[in-house]
């Protein structure tokens, strides 16, 4: 039967969005999940115990630290804290080895003072959100730590900074890229189409591997860190733009024959017009959709990258880059810890792809329109 | 003698927020060798009626009322039995014949398929049936055409393979949804011949569903005009094109331009638009549109009555019941 | 007094069949194939033809959607004459507008009923304030059956037949002389379409329009049409008056349509009409493009193609009437 006389009560997109939104669970973690992974991130100097880049090489390959509530005596502590750790030969095969102290006891206090660091690159401050005593003997290692003996957890969170930030910025400018080539592909035709269409196609046929070492390549060593990290995403977006653009070249084709293109041409409307007024509106939710799902392959990239070595280097860190020290299953044997960032990458990447689903459902404009 | 006999079907959607009904205690029946048209606009639930005949309906549909089919009343039976009806002895003809074939199939696998779900035939016995059914509709080369693919056919020859789908196990209740909207005047005048001639020939029952007034005329025995889910009146085609009663019914009849129709005449227009399910309140569903409205229309609902035999109405205009209800309370 | 307003002169459009990867050409869809029509002010058309036909093509190159492969569109605008197929001054390309079919399509899903009907208005410049603007198109709603707060609603509150009263609205609000309307009825209800049509009848006589009415439907055309073109695969095979063509056809094609028509309170009689299948826009038989289907066909007509050429006082593409030639009686279809 027909449905499309029903007249809907007042009700405008970004409500009825929402209201589908919120409805599927799955979109609803995977948001919740991603606004946090983003707020820490965007904190994460202040929220690591420890300066990422400082070493403490007395505590090399130390394992996570478990935390504790009640003490060896029996006693519970209101205030959660890890024991000490020494360091002491094992005397069958002689080697040094990390035993906890259970005398010391370090509580876990907020605000407390540590390695400074730039807040936000703002000011200067040594205030982390959780820690122990500077000054303690052991560490607050969550996730361990690794060969320089520099804290895990704090590496990840920092990391999350490149890695939760290239999606999203590679995607802007691919999507920005993809948006401009795709919709005046679509709409002019003709040879022009042609053209851009055999050269995405050509763009697409190169195995990527091999086009990111050559890419990565034309990176200098020479450059500082962040310049390297937009390098990265400069050739991510390089090469992620020709999905973006093809899909928009599609849409745009099918718009392009509805008649109320047809009726703001006989207005006197001049094309960039009707490709931003008419056409762009219609496709932007499929388009968002399309990026949302596609951010995950670019931290996918990106980790690939940097796992390789051709992407993040040291002294930046990546989740990528932190996953490479678990290239071999020795090292994973021995430090299996080495392997949660690769946790984080999962995560992310899901809870993308989670949101990017949800997000159509609640997006598909025409839901209301169908014949 | 009676093949189908619908009783009460009542219909309801659910949606998120409420529930509508698309169809409100509908009655009818199909005699043997009989054409029934059904008429209606959008929303009226003639397609949502022929749909719970086949228990095609989607699942957010409740159906209440009875279905009587050669006595067996077709909401009761199991999936398992339905499905021996359904394309054996009730099948069905769409307004879109592209999409009812599957493009990946010739259209002679598609024929085979059916004859071998229903019928224990070999592939031999299967495809000599389906290119005699082929010929029947008219399909020139029917042993070319077995073996080509749904879209080397023309739009009046797919419709055409169509029908001879519908007909293939010699269905005893075949149910026509706009077979020819959509096609050319020429192409629907070969169509609608075609169906009748068939119809006549194996004296088939049918139930035609059309919004277009002259093609039901041309088709039916006996006419149902169906408003947002309520029958308004029934009757032969002389009963409700020719004599209708119900001021639906003849504001429909009397807006359609013919070649009679003189330009500097004005069309005879029904005011307003179909209100939608959701605005249905008590009483005629006509009400806000109807030019012969009453008091007692706003909140009475009228019953179908015969008005004269065999011709039923649901008006209050005509009722000679309607001093009978109390408007007053 | 009776100056032409549309000269259309041997106009042609032809839609390559491209394939490959660098989409070659490989052959023609022949949309129209060279049609002479002269439409005079005030004067409604009526074209009718079945799919294929390339009436919607015409009414699209008409107005300017398609540019012609061969021959001219000529728009005379003021004593002007303008070739349609070149970039107008902005109040000739409005001056001459469209109704489209599908009501589903003709507005964009994503603006608010005002955010449309502004376009037009604001690339003209027509008004100095935006509330002057809002009050004429609130008046304009009101006109066409509508009220003044639809204007701040979205296309899917609408129904078909009002969707199509908004495009009516856009059409008038820019004050055209011309309007090219295809199928603007045939996807609505029945009883919204008498409605609709009664609607262009008001606004026609008021507006002062010239309105080409393109339709499947005969009956429709001999309503809204006072000359009624036949076309059939991309020619026109009939002009005549509305009148004059229902009630004295000469084209088998025009016959054949007329004898098809179902109509309701008409006693139809049960005779078998050889109708045939139309052939493929692609592939055009040679001569008269009818003859696979006429129940007349002659030697002459697989070899040459008649030209439009007048008879009783209409103007018929076809062999039979060339040389005054036997008379055909009309009923004999």
């Amino acid at each position: 039967m027909k449905k499309d006389t029903e007249i809907k009560k007042e009700e405008t997109d970004f409500q009825r969005m929402w209201k589908v939104l919120t409805k599927n669970p799955f979109g609803v973690a995977g948001m919740v999940i991603l606004i946090i992974m983003y707020l820490m991130t965007l904190f994460a100097q202040f929220i690591s115990p420890y300066n990422f880049t400082d070493l403490h090489s007395k505590y090399t390959y130390l394992p996570p630290t478990p935390i504790h509530w009640i003490d060896s005596e029996g006693h519970f502590h209101i205030i959660p804290f890890v024991y000490g750790i020494k360091e002491e030969r094992n005397p069958v095969t002689y080697a040094m080895e990390y035993v906890v102290d259970k005398q010391e006891i370090y509580p876990i206090h907020l605000f407390v003072q540590g390695e400074s660091y730039s807040f936000l690159g703002l000011f200067k401050t040594n205030v982390h959100l959780f820690g122990i005593n500077r000054d303690a003997h052991g560490m607050l290692a969550l996730f361990g730590t690794d060969q320089y003996g520099r804290d895990l957890f704090s590496r990840t969170i920092v990391g999350g900074q490149v890695s939760m930030t290239v999606g999203l910025l590679g995607i802007a400018i691919s999507f920005a890229i993809g948006i401009v080539i795709g919709s005046l592909s679509g709409f002019i035709g003709g040879t022009f189409d042609l053209i851009i269409q055999r050269l995405i196609e050509v763009l697409m046929s190169f195995p990527t591997l091999p086009l990111w070492l050559a890419l990565s390549m034309i990176i200098p060593p020479s450059w500082p860190s962040t310049w390297v990290y937009f390098g990265i995403v400069t050739v991510l977006s390089v090469l992620g733009w020709t999905g973006l653009a093809r899909v928009i070249r599609g849409m745009t084709l099918s718009i392009k024959e509805k008649d109320f293109i047809s009726a703001a041409k006989l207005a006197g409307q001049t094309k960039l017009k009707i490709i931003i007024h008419h056409i762009l509106p219609n496709i932007m939710s499929y388009v968002i959709v399309v990026a949302t799902l596609s951010i995950p392959g670019m931290i996918l990239a990106e980790s690939a990258m940097s796992f390789l070595g051709l992407g993040i280097k040291e002294p930046m860190t990546s989740w990528g880059l932190l996953l490479s020290s678990a290239e071999s299953l020795e090292s994973i044997e021995l430090h299996p810890w080495f392997l949660i960032p690769g946790i984080f990458i999962i995560v992310a990447v899901l809870s993308f792809v989670f949101v990017g689903d949800a997000l159509r459902d609640a997006f598909d404009p025409y839901q209301y329109e169908r014949k | 003698m009676t093949l189908l006999e619908i009783k009460n079907l009542t219909i309801t959607f659910k949606t998120s927020n409420d529930s509508l009904i698309a169809v409100d205690n509908v009655s009818f029946h199909v005699d043997k060798g009989e054409t029934v048209g059904i008429v209606g606009e959008t929303g009226s639930g003639k397609t949502i009626t022929s749909l719970s005949i086949m228990r095609l309906l989607p699942s957010n549909a409740k159906v209440s009322g009875e279905i009587f089919f050669n006595g067996k009343d077709l909401l009761k039976i199991s999936e398992k039995e339905m499905d021996e009806i359904r394309g054996k002895k009730i099948s069905m003809i769409f307004q879109e014949p592209m999409t009812a074939f599957d493009p990946l199939y010739t259209i002679g696998d598609q024929f085979s398929e059916v004859l071998f779900k229903h019928e224990n035939v070999s592939k031999l016995e299967a495809k000599k049936r389906s290119i005699e059914m082929l010929k029947l509709v008219g399909i020139p080369e029917p042993e070319k055409r077995f073996y080509q693919y749904p879209h080397e056919y023309s739009g009046g020859m797919i419709q055409r393979a169509m029908i001879a789908l519908a007909l293939l196990t010699n269905p005893e209740l075949v149910i026509a949804d706009e077979p020819t909207t959509g096609l050319d005047v020429t192409i629907q005048m070969q169509v609608l011949n075609l169906i009748k001639r068939i119809q006549r020939s194996s004296n088939l029952s049918m139930i035609f569903i059309t919004h277009d007034l002259g093609v039901i005329s041309k088709m039916a025995n006996r006419i149902i005009v169906l408003y947002l889910g309520k029958i308004f009146e029934v009757g032969s085609v002389k009963d409700v094109i020719f004599s209708s009663v119900h001021p639906y019914t003849k504001g429909l009849i009397a807006s359609v331009p013919t070649l009679k129709t003189s330009k500097s005449q004005k069309l005879y227009s029904i005011p307003g638009n179909v209100p939608s399910l959701k605005e249905i309140k008590s009483g005629c569903r006509f009400y806000s549109r109807c030019p012969v409205r009453m008091d007692i229309c706003k909140d009475n609902d009228p019953k179908l009555f015969e008005y004269t035999p065999g011709h039923f109405v649901s008006c209050w205009a005509v009722d000679p019941n309607r001093n009978l209800v109390n408007t007053y309370e | 007094m009776n100056e032409n307003i549309i000269k259309i002169d041997n106009l042609k459009v032809y839609f390559p069949i491209r394939r490959g990867i660098f989409l070659q050409t490989f052959g023609y869809i022949k949309a129209i194939d060279g049609i002479n029509i002269e439409i005079n002010k005030n004067q409604d058309i009526s074209v009718v033809g079945e799919s294929g036909s390339g009436k919607t093509t015409l009414g699209k190159s008409m107005v300017g959607l398609i540019k012609p492969t061969g021959g001219k569109i000529l728009y005379n605008f003021n004593g002007k004459t303008f070739d349609m197929s070149k970039q107008l001054p902005i109040d000739v390309r409005q001056s001459i507008q469209m109704i489209f079919q599908d009501p589903f399509s003709s507005l964009n899903p994503r603006l608010k009923i005002i955010d449309t009907l502004k376009e037009p208005l604001e690339i003209r410049k027509l008004f100095r304030s935006k509330k002057e603007m809002i009050d004429y198109l609130g008046e304009l709603l009101e006109k066409v059956g509508l009220k003044r707060e639809h204007l701040y609603r979205y296309p899917h509150e609408f129904s078909g037949g009002q969707r199509q009263r908004i495009s009516i609205v856009r059409a008038i609000s820019m004050k055209p002389n011309v309007i090219v309307l295809d199928e603007p009825t045939s996807s609505l209800d029945v009883s919204v379409q008498s409605q609709v049509l009664n609607l262009l009848q008001d606004i026609k006589k008021e507006y002062n329009l010239t309105y080409v009415f393109i339709t499947h439907n005969i009956s429709v055309a001999k309503y809204m049409g006072q000359k009624i073109i036949v076309m059939y695969l991309g020619k026109i095979v009939e002009i005549n008056d509305a009148d004059k063509l229902i009630e004295k056809p000469f084209h088998p094609y025009t016959q054949l349509l007329l004898s098809t028509v179902v109509e309701i309170k008409s006693e139809h009689a049960e005779k078998e009409v050889k109708i045939g299948e139309p052939p493929s826009p692609v592939n055009i038989p040679s001569g008269c493009r009818f003859r696979t289907r006429c129940p007349f066909a002659m030697e002459i007509c697989a070899k040459k193609d008649p030209p439009l050429s007048d008879h009783e006082g209409s103007l018929v593409a076809c062999h039979l009437y060339s040389n005054q030639k036997k008379e055909i009686s009309v009923n004999n279809s």
